[in-house]
C-alpha cells in the first residue's frame, strides 16, 4: 500500500513538472501570425468593453477577404473620438496626449509607427461576420491587454468551430498552399507539423515507426502536406533513406529482416527486389554458377529441421532467397501443411488451382476442390 | 503496345490537349537526379560493384479550369500528374544481364530500367463537391494498404461524413511495359521469362494482366469517431491472386485515442494482419500508448509459400513520448513478441512464452537551423539479435542554404544463421545540402563502415532536386 501511494505521488510530481511544458501548442503558432508592433500601448485596455464597438475602430473588418488586409485604425479613425489626433503627422512634436495612448516617448524623439506583419493563413473577416468578435478576440472585446498577437483564436478554436457549424476543415481552408494544392510547411521561423490533438502525436522520435497507422487510416491527411514523391522516395525509391535504413546496412539487413525490425514489407518485395540482388550476390540457391559464394553451405552447419522451424515464423526471409523449387524438393515428400489443412484448402483450390498444382497431380487438387 | 498502357497514355494526351487552350494553369517540374557508388562483399571475398544513376523526372498541371487558382475557389479542380524514372547500373557486367550466359546471368538485372510511377488525370469536386474521380496509373493507400493500378477510382462524398470509393484497373507489377514491382503482390518472380528454357529459373513467370477492383466506405460523422470498411480482389480475369476485406477504427481524440485495424485474407481464409493501439496524452507534452501487431505473411494466390504451416507474428508492446517544446520529442518503446508453441532455433522450449524482444530510447531536437539526435536500440528473437547505437548532429549555415549533417553509430548482431554477419561494426556519415537558387538543391553524402570482419564499405551518394514551377 506504501509502495503504492510512493509511486503515485511519484507520478503525480512528475506530471505536476511537465504539466506546464507542451502547452504552446495551445496558443497562436507565431510563424502563421507573426507578431505585430502596433504604435499604441494596450489600447484594448484602455476602453471600456463594447463602447465603441468593434467595428467603430476596425471599419474595414466586416468587409475583408485577406488576412493581410490592414484593419487597425489609423490615427484620423481614432481622431473621430481623440480630436488631439486629427492632422497628426510623424513630424508633429510629441505631447503628454499623445504619451497618453503611444506610450512612453522620450524628450526629442518621435513615435515609431507600427508594423503589422503578414500573416501567413487565410483568413476572410467577411466569412465569419456573424460570429461575435469575442468568439475569437476575447481579450479586446472584454476591455483587457493582451500582447500583440495573442488575442487571437489558435487552430484548435477555429477546427472546433468549423466541425461545429460544419464548415470546411480541409487544411488548405485556412492555411497557404502551393498552386497544387500542398500546403506551405517551411514559413520563416519555423516548420509546421500537425498537432497532436488533430490525429495523435505525429512527427516525433518513433515516426518512421509508427506513421503507417495514420497514414493508412487518412492519407488524406498526410497528402494536405506531402507530395506523392515525398512518400515515394522511401516505398518506392532508389536510394536507401537512411532513417529507415541506420547502419552498415548492407551488412546488417539480414539480421534486421528477420527480427522484421524494421518492417520491410511496406517497401520491398522478397521475389522481386530482394531476390534479385541476393542471386547476384550469390546467396540464393539458383545463383548463377559463377556467383554462387557460400556453395550450398550459407545456413552453416544447422540441421534443416531447425531452419524450417524459423521459417515457420519469418517465411517472408525465406522468401527473399528462395524462389518455390527450393521448397518443393524437400516438401514433395514432408506435407509442409499446417494441421486442418484439407478442411480449409477447397476454397484456395477453387480460386485459384495453380497453387496446388506446383506439388499435386491433377488428380489430387481436384479431389480436394 | 499493351491495351492498358495504350489507355493511359491515351487519356493523358487528351487531358494535355484538351485543357491546352484553357486559361493559365500552374505547371510543375520535378527532377531528383543522383548517382550514387558503393559495393557488395560476397562470401569468397570478392566484390559487386554498384555504380547507380537514378533520375527521377515529375511533371504536373494543376488548377486546370479557368478560375481555379484563386485562393477562395470552392468548384471542381482538375489536374495531370506523370512520374518517370530511370534507373541505371552502369557496373553491371553484361553477362549478368545477358539470358544467353548460363554462368552469370541474374534475372531481374537490367543496366537500364525505366518506369513510370504515376501518369493520371484528377477531377475533384465534381457535382458540387460531391464526387472525385482518378484516371489512369495511380497509388491508393487505405485501409488495405498499398495498391498501384492502371484503371479509375472514384470517390463520392456523402453529407452524412461519408465517403465511398470504388475503383477497378490492372495490377501494376514489375514485368510489365515501365512497370515497377516495389508494390505488386509478393509471392511469384514474374520478371518475364525472356526466352529463358524450362529448366533455367523454373520459378520465373511471364507477366500476365491482372484485373483488380475494390471499395471502401468511409465514415465519419462525429469529430471523435472515424471508421472505414473496405474489400479488394485481384485476378478477377483469371486465377484469383489475392482476396481480402478489412476494416478500421479510430474512437476518440484527446486525451484517449484507440485505434484498430484487421485485414481477413479471404482467398486463404486467415487473418491476414490486426493492429490495435490505445494512447492516452493527459497533457499536451506526453503521450503513452500500448500497441499490439499481428502480422500473418500472406502471398498472391499463385504462390505456393501460401500452402505452408506459417506462425503469425504476435507483438506487444508500447510507447513513451515526450514533448517539453515543439523542437524536442523524446520516446522511448518496447515490445515483446510471442512465441508459438515451437522449439526454438536456439533450443528454446517449446512452451517459452516469448521469443523475442525489442526496445529502445531516442530523442530529436530540430529547429529550422539545427539538429541533434540520439537513438539507441536493441532487438532479440530466436537467439539473433541486434544492439546499437546512432547519434547524429545537423547546424545550417549561410542564412540556412548550406545544411551539414554527421552521424556516428556503431552496432553488434549476432546471426543465428551465418557467423559471417556476426560482430560489430561502426561508421559515420557525413552529409551536405547546399540551396544553390531557389529551386535547386544538392545533396552530398559520403558513409564509412569498419568492423565486422570485412573490409571497410564506403558509399558515396549525390543528389541534384530541381523544382521549377510557371
Amino acid at each position: 500500500m506504501k509502495r503504492a501511494l510512493a509511486l503515485a505521488a511519484i507520478a503525480a510530481a512528475l506530471l505536476a513538472a511537465v504539466a506546464g511544458l507542451g502547452t504552446e501548442s495551445r496558443g497562436v503558432s507565431r510563424a502563421l501570425l507573426p507578431p505585430s508592433r502596433p504604435s499604441v500601448v494596450d489600447v484594448h485596455g484602455r476602453h471600456k468593453p463594447g463602447e465603441p464597438a468593434c467595428v467603430a475602430c476596425h471599419k474595414d473588418a466586416l468587409s475583408s477577404r485577406w488576412a493581410s488586409d490592414r484593419l487597425a485604425p489609423t490615427m484620423e479613425d481614432c481622431a473621430a473620438c481623440h480630436p488631439e489626433a486629427k492632422g497628426v503627422t510623424p513630424l508633429t512634436p510629441v505631447t503628454e496626449a499623445c504619451r497618453s495612448c503611444h506610450g512612453p516617448v522620450p524628450e526629442g524623439r518621435r513615435i515609431v509607427p507600427g508594423t503589422y506583419a503578414r500573416p501567413n493563413v487565410r483568413f476572410p473577416h467577411k466569412a465569419h461576420a456573424k460570429e461575435p468578435c469575442a468568439t475569437c478576440h476575447p481579450a479586446a472585446a472584454a476591455g483587457r491587454a493582451a500582447p500583440p498577437g495573442e488575442d487571437t483564436a489558435g487552430m484548435r478554436t477555429c477546427y472546433a468551430c468549423h466541425l461545429e457549424r460544419k464548415a470546411p476543415v480541409a487544411c488548405r481552408t485556412c492555411h497557404l498552399v502551393e498552386a497544387d494544392g500542398v500546403m506551405v510547411t517551411r514559413i520563416e521561423g519555423a516548420a509546421l507539423t500537425p498537432p497532436a490533438w488533430l490525429k495523435g502525436p505525429t512527427h516525433g522520435a518513433t515516426w518512421v515507426q509508427s506513421h503507417a497507422s495514420v497514414a493508412g487510416s487518412d492519407s488524406g491527411f498526410c497528402a494536405a502536406c506531402h507530395r506523392n514523391k515525398f512518400c515515394g522516395d522511401c516505398h518506392l525509391g532508389r536510394v536507401r533513406p537512411r532513417d529507415a535504413h541506420p547502419g552498415d546496412w548492407i551488412r546488417s539487413h539480414a539480421v534486421s529482416s528477420r527480427l522484421d525490425s524494421p518492417t520491410c514489407r511496406g517497401c520491398h518485395r522478397s521475389q522481386s527486389f530482394c531476390l534479385d540482388c541476393h542471386r547476384r550476390q550469390g546467396v540464393a540457391p539458383d545463383s548463377p554458377k559463377d556467383s554462387r559464394s557460400f556453395q550450398g553451405r550459407y545456413h552453416g552447419d544447422l540441421s534443416p529441421e531447425l531452419i524450417c522451424r524459423r521459417a515457420r515464423t519469418d517465411i517472408v526471409s525465406c522468401a527473399s532467397c528462395h524462389s518455390e523449387s527450393s521448397c518443393v524438393s524437400c516438401h514433395a515428400a514432408v506435407n509442409p501443411h499446417p494441421s486442418g489443412w484439407e478442411r480449409r484448402c477447397a476454397h484456395l483450390a477453387k480460386s485459384n488451382p495453380r497453387a496446388c498444382a506446383k506439388c499435386h497431380s491433377d488428380d489430387a487438387w481436384r479431389r480436394c476442390r | 503496345m499493351r491495351p492498358r498502357l495504350r489507355i493511359t497514355l491515351a487519356l493523358f494526351l487528351a487531358a494535355i490537349l484538351g485543357v491546352a487552350s484553357a486559361a493559365a494553369f500552374d505547371q510543375q517540374i520535378t527532377s531528383t537526379l543522383s548517382a550514387e557508388g558503393y559495393s557488395v562483399p560476397r562470401a569468397d571475398g570478392t566484390w559487386i560493384a554498384r555504380r547507380r544513376i537514378v533520375e527521377d523526372l515529375r511533371l504536373g498541371a494543376f488548377n486546370l479550369l479557368p478560375g481555379s487558382a484563386d485562393p477562395y475557389y470552392r468548384g471542381p479542380r482538375l489536374s495531370v500528374e506523370l512520374a518517370l524514372r530511370l534507373d541505371t547500373d552502369f557496373a553491371v557486367g553484361g553477362d549478368e544481364s545477358n539470358p544467353a550466359m548460363d554462368s552469370a546471368y541474374v534475372p531481374g538485372l537490367t543496366p537500364v530500367h525505366v518506369d513510370a510511377n504515376v501518369a493520371n488525370m484528377s477531377a475533384e469536386g465534381l457535382w458540387q463537391g460531391a464526387l472525385d474521380v482518378r484516371a489512369g496509373r495511380q497509388i491508393r493507400m487505405g485501409t488495405l494498404g498499398f495498391f498501384a493500378f492502371d484503371g479509375a477510382e472514384t470517390v463520392v462524398h456523402l453529407p452524412i461524413g461519408a465517403s465511398f470509393a470504388t475503383y477497378m484497373g490492372y495490377e501494376v507489377r514489375g514485368g510489365d511495359l515501365l512497370g515497377w514491382s516495389d508494390l505488386e503482390l509478393d509471392g511469384t518472380d514474374s520478371g518475364g521469362r525472356h526466352g529463358l528454357t524450362a529448366d533455367r529459373f523454373p520459378d520465373r513467370e511471364d507477366p500476365s494482366l491482372r484485373l483488380a477492383t475494390g471499395a471502401e466506405l468511409t465514415l465519419s460523422p462525429v469529430a471523435w469517431l472515424d471508421a472505414a470498411a473496405a474489400v479488394q480482389a485481384v485476378g478477377l480475369n483469371g486465377p484469383i491472386a489475392s482476396q481480402e476485406v478489412g476494416g478500421r477504427m479510430s474512437l476518440g481524440g484527446e486525451p484517449i485515442l484507440a485505434d484498430g485495424r484487421v485485414v481477413w485474407n479471404a482467398m486463404l481464409e486467415v487473418l491476414g494482419e490486426a493492429d490495435a493501439e490505445l494512447a492516452v496524452t493527459p497533457i499536451d507534452a506526453l503521450t503513452v500508448a500500448a500497441e499490439y501487431h499481428l502480422f500473418r505473411p500472406t502471398f498472391e494466390g499463385d504462390s505456393i509459400f501460401n500452402v505452408f504451416d506459417i506462425a503469425p507474428e504476435n507483438d506487444a508492446g508500447g510507447r513513451v513520448e515526450v514533448r517539453p517544446v515543439s523542437a524536442v520529442s523524446l520516446a522511448g518503446w518496447g515490445f515483446a513478441r510471442m512465441a508459438d508453441g515451437s522449439a526454438g532455433i536456439d533450443g528454446r522450449a517449446a512452451d517459452a512464452l516469448v521469443s523475442g524482444a525489442g526496445g529502445g530510447l531516442g530523442g530529436t531536437y530540430r529547429t529550422l537551423a539545427r539538429s541533434l539526435s540520439l537513438r539507441l536500440s536493441g532487438v532479440w528473437e530466436w537467439g539473433e539479435k541486434r544492439l546499437g547505437a546512432e547519434a547524429g548532429a545537423g547546424q545550417a549555415f549561410w542564412n540556412r542554404r548550406l545544411w551539414l549533417n554527421l552521424r556516428l553509430s556503431t552496432w553488434h548482431l549476432d546471426d543465428a544463421f551465418s557467423s559471417r554477419l556476426a560482430g560489430n561494426l561502426a561508421g559515420y556519415v557525413l552529409s551536405g545540402r547546399f540551396t544553390l537558387t531557389e529551386g535547386a538543391v544538392v545533396v552530398g553524402e559520403f558513409e564509412h563502415y569498419v568492423g565486422g570482419g570485412m573490409e571497410q564499405r564506403f558509399t558515396a551518394l549525390a543528389i541534384l532536386e530541381i523544382e521549377v514551377w510557371r
